[in-house]
Order: structure tokens, then C-alpha cells, then sequence
């Protein structure tokens, strides 16, 4: 099979970084059953076809999910409870779900994606969410992603946005051989609004991919994008992260902020933050640190008693545990903490 | 009604002149193997220059066009004459150049910077150099200042110039600079010896002059260890409305603990498509420090490259972008750390207005080797209307935990709160406004030597009429 380019970059640059795509071999991927648990207020219905959106992986991924199933949540009014999609990936198979999210004018839907298989598995997998937030709306997605040292997945959102609408995605990646994720958001609605914080954790050989693309295309629409994250052992990361001032967005404002933590020679951190601009009255920054931990901070952890491993893996920790603040639902966290260490029973030094 | 406030285009009617050619001077336009070895014949290249040309002629024709950045659909390279016959040899008294060419220069206001503020001048008219002079006291400490086909031919420095000559810049590295040394006409060469200080800065000044043509000079500097040298390079040509190429080659060799300030002053007309390719090795607890200004060209790629490759090595850049009606300005910086405890820090202003396009265009690698390096980048971008269009594309590929990297970006106009504040002071809204975009400037005006500093202010001329809408 031929490979496709996914996670492009909206402004392509050098050739020699090799940053402005990744390329994976085509699938034929069959629908897998997620197990999606909604409360009261949240409709599930299935139905088909395309849904007629960009995303952050592109067309050509989009093109090779049209065929599955959609399973679509909706909310009419603002519901507290969040909904859960438990997606278990298998061993071996080209797999993929795609659910659409989707909030009345006015309402407002937290969903969690699962997004898991066992530790050592191989496979390879695509999960398509679409969001779409009415006029007033508030649409809140939390994936929590960890499948095994073997798997290729593909976590792809496309989002649009209605009049002071509002999407927050919090996305914590924990592990994965080679994981690629996108989102693209359309903020089409005045004053619309959209937050995007990520937290990873890459250790061994894996791979994270991320485009995130932010399109401002409504006046005064807003978008804050934090990615926080650790890279030890062999591992290796690629975020390009775009702000898209379109003409005509006028009063419009964007953010991107980037922290990463390198814990080995062998690791490989690659960033590219764009600010695109076509419109005079709107505010664009971006900013990025990367490195290791300042000296003098180990020196004082160190006098009090800590080792320099533990002072490493408290500030993994940390970087996942400010983008843990953006999740309210107790299962989510204790998937995380499950996964990390830590929580309410193991907080204490 | 209110008046918006103006912010006037670079104003380059000072630069807007011209002087025939004579047809019978130009080579035939295109590239072909046989207008290369007429250039190599007309110039008398060694051998194994004539072997490089050709050579690099074929990696011209294998190379693809480059797929990222601002079109180049409008410069067609059969319609580019690549070589013109100078009217004289080069001369190293002002009185001894043609009467057209020398007028030229003076209007430029070369001879009189040479006279007040220079240790050395070059003139480029077109394809070659028609004037090279440096001043006695500095040749006395073993500086050289030439050009770099005389340099080529002096047994004294022939060895040098083979050794060095696209090696930084080879010409597989782009389709560019492939032509470059299929073409490469005219252009520096510099050597500063050992220890030597030059107090006083030398400047080369490219003028292409001839319509639809190109310019393919080669600049080579080499500054010897412990060495500081301040090199001020300048370019401007007359409007045509036929497209002309500017594909230029800059190489620095930067040797232990030697210092190199490198100043570009550009101001190509706006049918120009500049395509330079600027590059720089520094060694061992060595520095080089770029100063760039971009006002002309009808296109611009210009990144100049900083390789970092001895320990301690810095490279500093500083520069000011300004895109008006017509241009389409993509520059910006390449910084390789190839070496431990290396620094880099990278400062930009751009400005886009009347539908001009600013990008900001970066890469910051740091090797596997590169421990305790410690990078900064800054850039910001002013939008003075919503015609125009400013984007930043930087890339950092960061291959050590030993290292510590900074990045900041901003893009948006000129602050309300500000303007707001300075008024609180006392000053008119349009002075306000005046004075915020001249202090946006201010970073790079006040690292350029003074009358250069004028000169740039005098471009970014700001005009301010009435209230503001």
C-alpha cells in the first residue's frame, strides 16, 4: 500500500527539518465497537457517511474513514455528567471509530475518550472525533490516550465553532509507539473560543506527532493552546502548532505556549509554532522553553533530600498534573493517576 | 471625517535611476552550457573553476524549484541575462571609473561614506567590480580587501580561494546556489590577519544597473583568529518592469576568537527576486553578529546561516523586515549549534502595509554534541492594515537534554494602550503613533553605524496626517 501525508503544516518550510508532514502507510480499517456510556440529557445515535469537516490530520486520513460508521452524541441542554467512550484497541488489526460530538445552541456536553489497549500490543488504529459547538455552547472533549509500544494511532478532531460558542479539548498522551494526533477548529462564530491543553509523557522509542491548527475566522474569537510535556529515553516529538488569523477576524486573539522537558542525550524535540496573519487588529504569541531543569532548582531539591531521579519524575509529573486541573470527572483521573502514580491516595512525599 | 494615520512605503526614488547598456555588453539571456563557458572564457577562470561552473550548471538542471515560501512563477531564467561586460577594468581611484558608472556611485554617496567613514570600499556595477580601494594604514597590517576573481588569479591567495570557495555553501545545497557557481560574477574577498582590529568598518556596494539581468557576486571573508572585522554591505537597482535576479553567495569563515559584524543595508528595486544565500562557520569562542535590513525586492528568501561548530561560538541577529505595495518579503535566520556550550540569540521586526507580505522564517537546530547550548529568539510583527499580511514560521529541532531554548513571538498592531499612554504624556495621537513605529525599528537602527542608521530612517520614512480614524 502506498503512504498518505497527515499532519501538514498550514505553511509548509524548509525541506530539510522535515517538519512539514508525516507520512504513514494506507489502511483499510475496519469499524471497532467503542462502549459509550451517556447520561441523561446526552442522545447516542449511529449513523453513516462523511462528515464534512476538516481535521488536523487532513483529507487523505479523512478520505479512508468516510466508509465507518459515525456514533453521534448530542446535547440539547447543558449537562453536567460527562459521557464516556471506552475505544479498546486490538492487537494486529487497521481499526478505527469515529464519533461526532455535538451541542444545541446554548447546551453544553463533556465527553472522555479512553483511547487504550493492553501495554505491548501492536496494531494500528485511527479515532476521528468531530466536534461542533451551536451558538452559546459549550463542548468539553478529554481523551486519555495509552496503547502499547507496538501500535500506530492516528487521533485526529475537527472542530467548528457557532457564535460565542466555546470547545475546550484537554489530551493527555501517556504512551504509544508511534502516536500522531490533529485538530483543526474552526473558530467561525464571534466570540468564539476554543482551549487546547496537552500533556505527554514519551519515554523508550516512541513517537508523538501533533498539528494542531487554530483558524480565526469570527471577530473576537479567542484560542489558548498550552502543550506541556517529557521526553526521556529514545523518544521523540514533533508539535506544530498554528494560529490562523484569517481577514476579517478582527479582535481576535491567540496563544501558544510550550513547555518541554528533556530527560536524555538520546531524545529528539522538534517544534514549529506558527502565527499566520492576514488581519490587523488581532493579538498573536507564541512561546516555547525547552530544555532541561535549571541547575540551581536541582541544587535546592537535592539539599532537601531528594534524589535526582525522584526530582525528574516529580516534574514529569507536574507537567501532566497542570493539565490534569482542566479534568473535573474522578475517572478520568484516576485512569491517569492509574497510569502515572500518584492521586489522592499517593500524594504524599 | 478622521483621517487614518499613514504610515508612508520605503521611499526608494533615490535609488531609482538608471543608465543604458549597451546590448553588445550582455550575454545572451539563459543558462546554458555554452554562455557558461563563454563566462569562464570572458573571465579567464582557471581550470578547475571552469570544471566547477560546468559541474554546477548540471546540478542547476537536476535540482527542483523550491516548493515552500513566496512564488517565483514571475522570474523566468531563460528570459535572465546572467552576465554583462564591464565598460572598464576595475579601477582603484574614483577619477579613473566611466563618467555614467561613477555618477552613479556618487549619488549613492560611496566615494564620500569612503572618504568619512570607511577602511575599504568595493563597487559592484552589473557584473563586476569596477572600483576597489582600501585604505593604506589598513592594507599595512595585512589586511586584504579585493576582488575575488584578482584574489583568484594572485598565487598569493589563489590557494585560499580554492580551498574555501562553495564550500560553505556548496552548490547542491539549493537550485540557487547551484546557478550561483554555474554564473557567480564579481564580489569580496577579505582576509584579516591574525590579532588585527579593524577599527573602521569596509563596505562593498552591488548596483545592477541593466534591465532583466542578474547579479551573482561572491563575497568571501575570512578573519583570522582573534581578529574583528565589521564588513557593511549595500545593494540597490533601478525599477524595470521586467523581473531581475539578485542570487548572490556570502561566505564567513569566522576562525577562534575572531569577531565578524556583517551589516546588509537591502534595497533592491521591486521588481527584483532576491535569492541570496548568506552563510557563516564560526569556530571556537569565535562571533558573528548579522545586522539585516530588507526594504527592497519584488520577492526575498534571505536567511543568512550561523554554523556554530566551536566550543563557546555565538552568533547574534538582528534584523528589520519592511514588506509594501507589490512585496513579498520572506526572511529570517538559520542557526545550526554544532559544538558545546555554543549560543545563539536571534531579534526581529517586521512591518507589512499596502498589501505587502512579512514572513518571518526560522530554524534553530541544536546537535546531539551540543551540550550547555543555550538559544533565544525573538520576533515581532507589526501589521499596519488588513490588506497586508504578516506570518512566522520559526523551527527549533532540538537534539540534546543539555540545552536550553527560548521562543517568543508576537503579531498584532500598534498598541491602543500605548498610544494611550504617550498621549497621558502629552503628545498628539499621529506623534504617538510616529514615535511607536520607530521605536519598533529602534532594535536594529541602533546596531547599524550612524549614517547607516540615518539612512534607514530616512527609508522607513513616516509621514502622519491628521487624527486618527
Amino acid at each position: 500500500m502506498e503512504n498518505i501525508k497527515i499532519n501538514k503544516l498550514p505553511a509548509p518550510t524548509y525541506r530539510h527539518l522535515k517538519m512539514n508532514f508525516a507520512e504513514v502507510a494506507e489502511a483499510d480499517y475496519s469499524a471497532i465497537e467503542p462502549e459509550i456510556e451517556v447520561p441523561e440529557g446526552i442522545s447516542l445515535e449511529k449513523t453513516g457517511g462523511a462528515l464534512d469537516i476538516e481535521t488536523g490530520c487532513g483529507e487523505e486520513i479523512t478520505a479512508l474513514l468516510d466508509k465507518l460508521g459515525v456514533y453521534t452524541l448530542s446535547a440539547a441542554k447543558a449537562v453536567s455528567e460527562p459521557a464516556r467512550a471506552e475505544i479498546k484497541l486490538k492487537e494486529g488489526e487497521a481499526q478505527a471509530v469515529r464519533i461526532e460530538l455535538k451541542a444545541a445552541a446554548g447546551a453544553e456536553l463533556t465527553a472522555v475518550e479512553f483511547i487504550e489497549s493492553d501495554e505491548n500490543s501492536s496494531g494500528r488504529a485511527a479515532v476521528q472525533t468531530v466536534m461542533r459547538a451551536a451558538e452559546g455552547a459549550k463542548l468539553h472533549l478529554i481523551q486519555i490516550i495509552r496503547v502499547g509500544s507496538g501500535f500506530e494511532l492516528i487521533n485526529d478532531i475537527g472542530a467548528d465553532e457557532g457564535d460565542r460558542a466555546y470547545i475546550e479539548i484537554t489530551q493527555l498522551y501517556l504512551g504509544g509507539g508511534r502516536v500522531y494526533g490533529g485538530l483543526t477548529d474552526k473558530l467561525g462564530g464571534y466570540m468564539s473560543e476554543l482551549r487546547n491543553d496537552i500533556g505527554y509523557l514519551l519515554k523508550n522509542e516512541e513517537k508523538l506527532d501533533i498539528n494542531i491548527l487554530a483558524s480565526h475566522m469570527g471577530k473576537k474569537s479567542n484560542c489558548e493552546i498550552n502543550a506541556r510535556g517529557v521526553l526521556s529515553d529514545r523518544s521523540s516529538k514533533i508539535f506544530r502548532g498554528t494560529i490562523d488569523f484569517i481577514n476579517g477576524a478582527s479582535g481576535s486573539k491567540g496563544a501558544e505556549n510550550e513547555e518541554v522537558l528533556l530527560m536524555n542525550e538520546e531524545v529528539v524535540n522538534k517544534t514549529v509554532p506558527l502565527i499566520l496573519c492576514a488581519e490587523e487588529d488581532v493579538e498573536g504569541s507564541h512561546g516555547a522553553s525547552i530544555g532541561r531543569l535549571n541547575e540551581e532548582f536541582i541544587f535546592y531539591m537535592m539539599s532537601r533530600g531528594l534524589s535526582l531521579e525522584r526530582i525528574y519524575e516529580i516534574m514529569a509529573n507536574a507537567k501532566i498534573e497542570t493539565v490534569m486541573r482542566r479534568i473535573d470527572d474522578k475517572a478520568a483521573l484516576d485512569r491517569i493517576y492509574g497510569y502515572i502514580g500518584g492521586g489522592s491516595e499517593d500524594d504524599g512525599e | 471625517m478622521k483621517e487614518k494615520t499613514q504610515v508612508d512605503d520605503i521611499n526608494s526614488s533615490l535609488y531609482d535611476f538608471r543608465y543604458e547598456e549597451d546590448e553588445s555588453d550582455m550575454f545572451e539571456s539563459g543558462i546554458t552550457p555554452q554562455i557558461i563557458e563563454e563566462i569562464s572564457q570572458e573571465k579567464g577562470d582557471p581550470e578547475w573553476m571552469k570544471e566547477f561552473r560546468l559541474k554546477s550548471l548540471e546540478i542547476y538542471n537536476k535540482t527542483p524549484m523550491v516548493d515552500w515560501g513566496p512564488s517565483i512563477e514571475g522570474l523566468d531564467m531563460s528570459n535572465i541575462v546572467t552576465y554583462i561586460r564591464p565598460k572598464t577594468r576595475m579601477q582603484t581611484d574614483w577619477n579613473d571609473v566611466p563618467d555614467d558608472i561613477k555618477d552613479t556611485f556618487e549619488r549613492l554617496g560611496i566615494p564620500q561614506a569612503e572618504r568619512e567613514s570607511l577602511a575599504g570600499v568595493g563597487a559592484q556595477y552589473d557584473s563586476e567590480l569596477v572600483y576597489h580601494n582600501v585604505r593604506e594604514e589598513v592594507a599595512a597590517q595585512g589586511v586584504v580587501y579585493t576582488d575575488l576573481e584578482s584574489a583568484m588569479h594572485d598565487k598569493r591567495y589563489a590557494d585560499m580561494i580554492k580551498e574555501h570557495f562553495m564550500k560553505l555553501v556548496p552548490p547542491t545545497d539549493h537550485k540557487f546556489a547551484a546557478l550561483h557557481g554555474a554564473v557567480w560574477s564579481g564580489g569580496s574577498f577579505v582576509y584579516v590577519p591574525k590579532g588585527v582590529h579593524l577599527d573602521i568598518p569596509l563596505q562593498s556596494y552591488f548596483r545592477l544597473n541593466a534591465k532583466g539581468a542578474g547579479q551573482f557576486e561572491h563575497t568571501l571573508i575570512i578573519v583570522d583568529e582573534g581578529a574583528y572585522l565589521h564588513f557593511i554591505e549595500g545593494c540597490s537597482a533601478p525599477k524595470y518592469y521586467v523581473a531581475s535576479l539578485h542570487a548572490g553567495c556570502v561566505e564567513l569563515y569566522v576562525r577562534k576568537n575572531a569577531t565578524l559584524r556583517y551589516s546588509t543595508i537591502e534595497n533592491w528595486s521591486k521588481n527584483m527576486y532576491n535569492l541570496n544565500t548568506k552563510r557563516a562557520i564560526v569556530e571556537e569562542g569565535a562571533k558573528v553578529e548579522w545586522v539585516s535590513g530588507s526594504f527592497g525586492s519584488h520577492v526575498s528568501y534571505l536567511y543568512p546561516m550561523s554554523i556554530l561548530h566551536g566550543r563557546g561560538a555565538r552568533a547574534e541577529f538582528t534584523g528589520i523586515t519592511f514588506a509594501g505595495e507589490g512585496q513579498n518579503l520572506d526572511t529570517g535566520a538559520k542557526i545550526v549549534h554544532a559544538a558545546p556550550d555554543t549560543s545563539s540569540y536571534m531579534n526581529t521586526r517586521s512591518i507589512s502595509k499596502s498589501g505587502g507580505i512579512s514572513t518571518f522564517r526560522s530554524s534553530v537546530q541544536v546537535n546531539k554534541n551540543a551540550h550547555g547550548s543555550k538559544s533565544s529568539v525573538s520576533c515581532e510583527s507589526l501589521m499596519l492594515d488588513s490588506e497586508s499580511r504578516s506570518d512566522t514560521i520559526p523551527a527549533m529541532d532540538i537534539r540534546t537534554s543539555q540545552a536550553d531554548i527560548g521562543h517568543e513571538a508576537k503579531i498584532g498592531r500598534i498598541s491602543d494602550e500605548a498610544v494611550f499612554y504617550l498621549m497621558s504624556r502629552g503628545m498628539t495621537e499621529e506623534n504617538a503613533k510616529a514615535l511607536i513605529v520607530s521605536g519598533f525599528a529602534d532594535n536594529v537602527s541602533k546596531e547599524l553605524p550612524l549614517e547607516y542608521a540615518v539612512e534607514m530612517n530616512n527609508l522607513i520614512r513616516i509621514e502622519m496626517k491628521g487624527s486618527i480614524g
